[in-house]
C-alpha cells in the first residue's frame, strides 16, 4: 500500500514529470497526425521518373497481355488481386467513360471516383499524392475494345505526416513549439506557482515579517509540498525563537523595576545620613552609585518603550499637533546642546502643518536621531523639514565620517554601536536610533539613512500628514 | 507643626519598609497598607492623611478601584505609582481624580520633591494674607477651611485642584503658564506634552459649572490659563 503511493503522482514529483512527458509526447503524436490529415489532403503532381515509367509500362503489358490471352469470362478481379498481391501496391482500374473506379484492390473505401478526375486517356502517366497515398498512372488497358486507366496505388510511405515534414517544415516546427510549449506551460505552472509562493514569503520574513507562512503550498502532498511544511516549520521556530529573545529582553527590565526602585531608595536613605559622618571618597561612591542607577533605570525604560513600540498594536494617543509644537522646543534643546560643544546647527522649515502623531513618541524619535548627528559631527548639523507630497520629510545631516555602506541597514537595530569595541563614550546604549526607527514606523512612516557624497550621514524621516 | 502623615499602599514589603526608612527623617509620619482593601480601609477611616501614595497593582483590590472607592467620600492628595513600560493609562488615573503619577523605578529625590509639592498647599499662599478669603464673582475660596464655595454651595475638589484653583485665583487676570502651575502645584518641571496640568483644569471646570455655567478659567492655547476678573 505504502509502495503504491510511492507512484502517485500527487505525492511523488518523479512520477508527475514522468507522467507529463508520456501526455506530452502523446498530445503531440496524435496532433501532428491531425494536422498532416489537415494539410496532406491536397494533391500534388510530380512527373515520373524514367523508373516509374518503366515499372508502369511493363505492368501494363504484362495485364494487357494477359487480358488478351484469356479467354471471355476471364476474372479480371482475380488477375488484378494475383498481381497485387505480389506487389507492394494495389491496383485500380478506372472507367473513363463513366468516370467511375470500376475495380480496386482492398480498401477501396479509400479510393474515391473524385481521386482520379484529372485523368484522362490522353494524360501523359502522372505521379499523385493524395491524402495519403501515391498514385501512378494512367497506364492504358483495352478490355473487349473498351478502354480502360490502369493505376498503381501505394500508401504513402510515411504516411502525410512526411509529405506535411518535407512541405511545410515552418508550419509543422511552429506547430510542434506551440503545442510543447502550451504544456510545458501548464506543468511548470503548477510547479512554479507553490515556489514563488515560497520566495515572495521568504522575501517577507527577510523584511521582518514573522507571521508570514505558506498555506496554499504546505497543502500539496508532494515534494515541494514537504518543502513548504518545512519553511513553515522553519518560521514558525524562527518567530518563537525571535519573540523569546525579545519577551526575554522585557521581562528581565519589569523584573529590574522593583530591585531597582529599591536601590534608589537605598542610596537615598545613605545619603541622608550626616554628611560629616562620611569621608569624601564614600560620599563620591554613593554619588557614583547614584548615577549609575539613574543610567539602569534610564536603560530599562528604553528597552521596556522599545518592546511596547515591537508590538503589533497601534499606537494610541494619536492626535493632530502642529510641525511647528514639535520642533521648535526639540530644536531649542538641539540649538543649546550644539553650541555647548561648539558645533554649528542650521534649521530650516517650510510652511507648518498639522500631523497626526503621539507627539512625545515622535518627539523623542527626532530627538534621537538629532542628538545622535550632534554627536558624530565634526562643526555642522543640518536640520530641515519640508512638506513633499503627502509626507513631511525631515532630513538630517552630519559632516562627521558617516557609516560604513554595510552596517548602513544595522544601524537600527537594537543595541547595534557603530565601534565593534561598545565604548561607552559614544552615548547611549544603542537603543536610540532603534527606538526612533520604531516610533516612526509606528506613524506610518519610514526613516533611512544613507552617507553623503562629500561625507558624513544624512537621515531621512518620512511621515504622512494629517490632510484634514 | 504637627508632622504630615502619609499612607502608603504597595505590596512591595521591602520597599515600604525603604520608603518608612527613607521619609521618617524628612518629617513625615507613614502608614503602610499591603493590599488595596486595607489600604482603602486605612484611608477612609478617622485617621487624617496629607497624602496616599498608591500603587497600581495590588492584591484584592486594584490602585484604579481603590481611588474610585476613596473620591467618593475623601478628597485626600493621591499620587499613584505606576511602572515603567507598562501599557497603562496616566490620563486614565488623573480622570478617575488622582493628583499626580510617578513611575518606578523612581529617583529618591523626585519622589521627595513630588510628596513636598503635594502635601504643601499652604506653601503656595503669599505670606502674610494666609487667612485671608479670595473672593471672585459667587466663588469664595476659603485657606482656613481649604473649602471652595460656588453660589454658596461647597465644590469637592481634590488637593491638586484645589490648589491650581487658589493659583488661578491669586493671580486672577493674569496668564499663569503651565509650567508655572506644573513647578508650583506638581513640583515636577514641565514635560513636553504632559497633559496632566489640562486634565486637572479640566476636571475643575466641570465641577465649577454644575452650580454656575459662566466661564471662570480662560486657555490661552500652548501658553496657560488666566482666571477671569467677574466685571
Amino acid at each position: 500500500m505504502i509502495r503504491l503511493s510511492r507512484f502517485n503522482p500527487a505525492k511523488s514529483l518523479f512520477f508527475k514529470v514522468f507522467l507529463w512527458f508520456w501526455l506530452a509526447t502523446l498530445l503531440i503524436f496524435i496532433s501532428s497526425i491531425w494536422l498532416a490529415n489537415q494539410l496532406g489532403s491536397e494533391a500534388s503532381y510530380r512527373p515520373l521518373n524514367s523508373m516509374q515509367h518503366k515499372d508502369l509500362r511493363i505492368l501494363t503489358n504484362k495485364i494487357q497481355k494477359q487480358i488478351d490471352r484469356s479467354e471471355k469470362g476471364f476474372e479480371l478481379k482475380k488477375l488484378l488481386n494475383k498481381v497485387s498481391s505480389r506487389n507492394r501496391f494495389s491496383l485500380v482500374l478506372f472507367d473513363p467513360a463513366t468516370r467511375e473506379i470500376v475495380h480496386s484492390v482492398a480498401r477501396s473505401r479509400r479510393f474515391k471516383n473524385e481521386m482520379f478526375d484529372d485523368f484522362n486517356l490522353q494524360s501523359s502517366p502522372l505521379f499523385l499524392d493524395v491524402a495519403g497515398l501515391s498514385i501512378v498512372g494512367p497506364g492504358i488497358i483495352t478490355i473487349e475494345k473498351a478502354k480502360y486507366m490502369l493505376f498503381m496505388v501505394a500508401p504513402r510511405p510515411g504516411g502525410s505526416l512526411r509529405v506535411v515534414r518535407h512541405e511545410y517544415p515552418g508550419i509543422f516546427i511552429l506547430f510542434l513549439i506551440t503545442i510543447s510549449m502550451g504544456l510545458c506551460y501548464l506543468f511548470v505552472r503548477g510547479l512554479l506557482n507553490p515556489i514563488a509562493q515560497l520566495s515572495l514569503a521568504s522575501k517577507q520574513m527577510a523584511a521582518g515579517e514573522m507571521g508570514v507562512r505558506v498555506a496554499k503550498t504546505s497543502k500539496r502532498l508532494d515534494e515541494i509540498g514537504q518543502l513548504g511544511r518545512d519553511f513553515n516549520y522553519m518560521s514558525e521556530q524562527v518567530e518563537s525563537l525571535l519573540s523569546s529573545q525579545k519577551r526575554l529582553l522585557a521581562d528581565i527590565s519589569h523584573e529590574l523595576r522593583t530591585p531597582l526602585t529599591r536601590l534608589q531608595l537605598s542610596i537615598g536613605i545613605a545619603q541622608q545620613q550626616n554628611e560629616s559622618d562620611m569621608s569624601a571618597n564614600m560620599l563620591a561612591a554613593l554619588e557614583r552609585i547614584e548615577k549609575e542607577s539613574l543610567k539602569i533605570e534610564e536603560m530599562i525604560s528604553q528597552v521596556l518603550l522599545l518592546s511596547r513600540l515591537d508590538n503589533k498594536q497601534p499606537i494610541q494617543n494619536l492626535e493632530s499637533v502642529s510641525l511647528e509644537k514639535i520642533m521648535t522646543p526639540l530644536m531649542e534643546d538641539a540649538q543649546f546642546e550644539a553650541a555647548q560643544k561648539d558645533k554649528k546647527l542650521i534649521y530650516q522649515v517650510g510652511e507648518n502643518i498639522s500631523i497626526y502623531a503621539e507627539p512625545q513618541l515622535l518627539c523623542s524619535a527626532i530627538e534621537n536621531i538629532l542628538r545622535n548627528a550632534i554627536y558624530y559631527s565634526n562643526h555642522l548639523i543640518e536640520v530641515s523639514v519640508s512638506k513633499q507630497q503627502d509626507c513631511v520629510v525631515w532630513i538630517i545631516e552630519d559632516d562627521g565620517n558617516g557609516i560604513e555602506e554595510s552596517q548602513l541597514d544595522r544601524i537600527f537595530e537594537a543595541f547595534y554601536r557603530e565601534s565593534t569595541a561598545r565604548d561607552r563614550n559614544s552615548g547611549g546604549v544603542g537603543l536610540g536610533l532603534a527606538i526612533a526607527q520604531r516610533a516612526i514606523a509606528k506613524h506610518q512612516g519610514f526613516i533611512e539613512a544613507s552617507n553623503k557624497p562629500q561625507g558624513g550621514l544624512r537621515v531621512k524621516i518620512s511621515i504622512p500628514y494629517d490632510k484634514s | 507643626m504637627p508632622a504630615k502623615k502619609l499612607l502608603f499602599i504597595d505590596d512591595d514589603l521591602e520597599l515600604t519598609e525603604l520608603l518608612k526608612e527613607y521619609l521618617t527623617p524628612q518629617g513625615y509620619e507613614i502608614d503602610v497598607a499591603h493590599d488595596g482593601e486595607a489600604g482603602l480601609s486605612l484611608a477612609t477611616s478617622n485617621k487624617h492623611y496629607d497624602l496616599i501614595l498608591l500603587d497600581v497593582m495590588l492584591p484584592k483590590l486594584d490602585g484604579f478601584e481603590v481611588l474610585k472607592k476613596l473620591r467618593v467620600s475623601h478628597l485626600t492628595p493621591v499620587l499613584m505609582l505606576t511602572a515603567k513600560g507598562d501599557d497603562y493609562d496616566k490620563i486614565f488615573g488623573l480622570e478617575m481624580g488622582a493628583d499626580d503619577y510617578l513611575a518606578k523605578p523612581f529617583n529618591h529625590r523626585e519622589l521627595s520633591a513630588r510628596i513636598k509639592a503635594l502635601v504643601r498647599r499652604m506653601a503656595l499662599l503669599p505670606s502674610g494674607n494666609v487667612q485671608q478669603n479670595l473672593i471672585l464673582g459667587n466663588v469664595e475660596l476659603s485657606p482656613a477651611a481649604q473649602q471652595v464655595t460656588c453660589a454658596n454651595n461647597i465644590v469637592e475638589l481634590t488637593g491638586t485642584e484645589y490648589s491650581i484653583l487658589h493659583l488661578l485665583m491669586v493671580n486672577s487676570g493674569s496668564l499663569v503658564s503651565k509650567e508655572d502651575i506644573s513647578e508650583k502645584v506638581l513640583g515636577k518641571k514641565l514635560a513636553a506634552f504632559d497633559r496632566s496640568i489640562d486634565m486637572h483644569v479640566s476636571n475643575l471646570r466641570k465641577k465649577l459649572a454644575v452650580f454656575s455655567p459662566e466661564e471662570k478659567i480662560k486657555t490661552h492655547r500652548g501658553a496657560g490659563y488666566l482666571y477671569v476678573v467677574p466685571a
